[in-house]
């Protein structure tokens, strides 16, 4: 009888296990998954900058370092196989993006231009698109975060080597770019 | 557009209110004869009669139930009247983009389409059907009462409500595919984090999507076939508007976004309803009922659906 007992113990254990570990790969999942969204918007919104610069650089001509500078981070990103780099660079272009976004309203020639006025429309709704990926990306970390921490999947979790993952930060700066981003869509 | 003090101002200025309040007050008057008369009535049966408990009991259902519908038939043409002379004039007064049908409803297929309630209902009820436009943003609601029936061992039908409130569909300023409801949560007061457990194992068949917003998530569970639809659809601030107008209505809330479409059921609202043991002057009575069709008239506002990014694309 007790033999049944120890081999039930066992099955249970294992059990448990195999649960735990289950769990926390499918939360590491999760967040890479979140992660390459984010990416892929990112490379959208990349495409897009070669045509804006182009369209509003015969007009901006006070703004000319400002395109240059975008131009420049966005080839770096293109190159950057390190993803902590990258996203840096990518913060770079919000911030920039979101100065020359606002001078378009300075100038009536551009907001006249219907490819300018389409293109900002269209950077307006990727911004939107990428930060609620980067808010699905950040709660994806927190709960993968829990679980390496709380027990008692941070045992599983020193088996397995799981680190953990740093969530994006949304710097003051970005806020502002995305009250920017509603003067747009009014 | 009118402001919610010009509304109850014109209200008060309606020339027909005077001849409503003499025709509740008279009928106010009936209604506590009849009152009396079941009661000595009833009174009487027992006396001559003394009964069992259980038949005194039963006999006391017939009563109460004759009364109601004697009760219907009374107050019907007063509800009508109140809402031909009063609530026709304040909607057209409101905007002249909005229709009002007392008797109309939401179609069904909206309902369904919403897939906010997924009990099937064997009854469909509906009345006091508003539709508008606002800021270019088309919107409609009326309200909504569904029911299933079910028949007990003794062959007995009985009805129970899925929904009785007010239903509401308006476009949606974001163009998506998939779908994301919102659910207003119960368990998250008593149980705190804790409840996200129960709420995950609950999903309709889609991802419980946990908000980033405490507030937010307090009031509410949200489910979804996308994780970052989810965060697209309710942005930082239409969450915001959104505890903004629970809020102002504090009843229970519904939400679903679907198909380029919002969907809003408010539990336990009644739009319109003439006062019968208050009067119509009665300033408690009149503040509340234009607040909260105000609060629904303008949720497109409220929420700022009208700020259209994809159309002129």
């Amino acid at each position: 009888m007790s033999g049944y007992i120890g081999y039930i113990v066992i099955g249970a254990v294992i059990l448990l296990m195999v649960l735990m570990y289950n769990s926390l790969v499918s939360k590491k999942n999760q967040v890479e998954n979140i992660f390459a969204s984010i990416d892929t918007l990112l490379k959208k919104r990349r495409n897009l900058i070669p045509n804006l610069v182009e369209s509003v650089k015969a007009y901006m001509k006070h703004e000319k370092e400002l395109l240059e500078k975008i131009t420049a981070l966005r080839s770096k990103a293109e190159n950057v196989s390190d993803d902590n780099e990258r996203m840096n660079l990518e913060n770079q272009i919000s911030s920039l993006l979101g100065k020359v976004l606002i001078n378009v309203e300075n100038y009536p020639e551009l907001k006249a231009n219907e490819n300018v006025m389409h293109l900002q429309m269209t950077l307006a709704e990727i911004e939107e698109q990428i930060s609620a990926a980067r808010r699905a990306y950040n709660q994806a970390v927190t709960d993968y975060n829990n679980a390496i921490e709380m027990i008692p999947t941070n045992i599983m979790a020193k088996f397995m080597g799981y680190q953990r993952k740093k969530v994006f930060e949304i710097n003051e700066k970005e806020r502002e770019n995305v009250n920017v981003g509603e003067l747009f869509k009014q | 557009m009118k402001k919610r003090s010009e509304l109850i101002i014109a209200y008060y200025k309606n020339p027909y209110l005077q001849s409503l309040e003499e025709k509740r007050k008279s009928l106010l008057f009936t209604i506590k004869i009849i009152i009396f008369v079941f009661v000595i009535l009833y009174l009487m049966l027992i006396y001559y009669f003394k009964p069992q408990f259980d038949d005194a009991t039963e006999l006391l259902v017939v009563f109460v139930s004759i009364f109601f519908l004697i009760y219907y038939f009374i107050i019907k043409n007063y509800k009508k009247e109140f809402k031909e002379k009063v609530i026709h004039s304040l909607i057209s007064l409101f905007s002249e983009n909005f229709k009002y049908y007392p008797n109309g409803k939401i179609d069904p297929v909206k309902y369904d389409l919403s897939g906010l309630f997924l009990k099937p209902y064997d009854k469909y009820e509906g009345e006091d059907y508003v539709k508008g436009e606002l800021n270019g943003v088309n919107f409609e609601f009326s309200d909504i009462h569904t029911q299933y029936k079910t028949t007990d061992s003794k062959g007995r039908t009985h009805w129970h409500t899925i929904f009785r409130g007010t239903f509401f569909v308006s476009e949606f300023n974001k163009q998506f595919k998939g779908r994301v409801l919102v659910y207003p949560d119960y368990s998250e007061k008593f149980l705190g984090n804790l409840a996200n457990v129960f709420q995950k194992i609950n999903t309709r068949g889609l991802e419980f999507v946990k908000m980033d917003s405490p507030e937010f998530e307090r009031e509410f569970k949200v489910y979804s076939d996308d994780q970052i639809l989810a965060r697209y659809v309710l942005s930082t601030s239409l969450m915001e508007k959104i505890l903004k107008f629970k809020k102002a209505i504090n009843k229970p809330l519904y939400f679903s976004f679907k198909h380029n479409m919002m969907f809003v059921a408010i539990s336990g609202n009644d739009n319109f309803e003439a006062p019968v043991f208050k009067s119509v002057s009665d300033y408690e009575y009149v503040e509340k009922m234009i607040s909260s069709f105000y609060f629904i008239v303008t949720l497109v506002e409220t929420l700022s659906l009208e700020r259209k990014i994809w159309k002129s694309l």
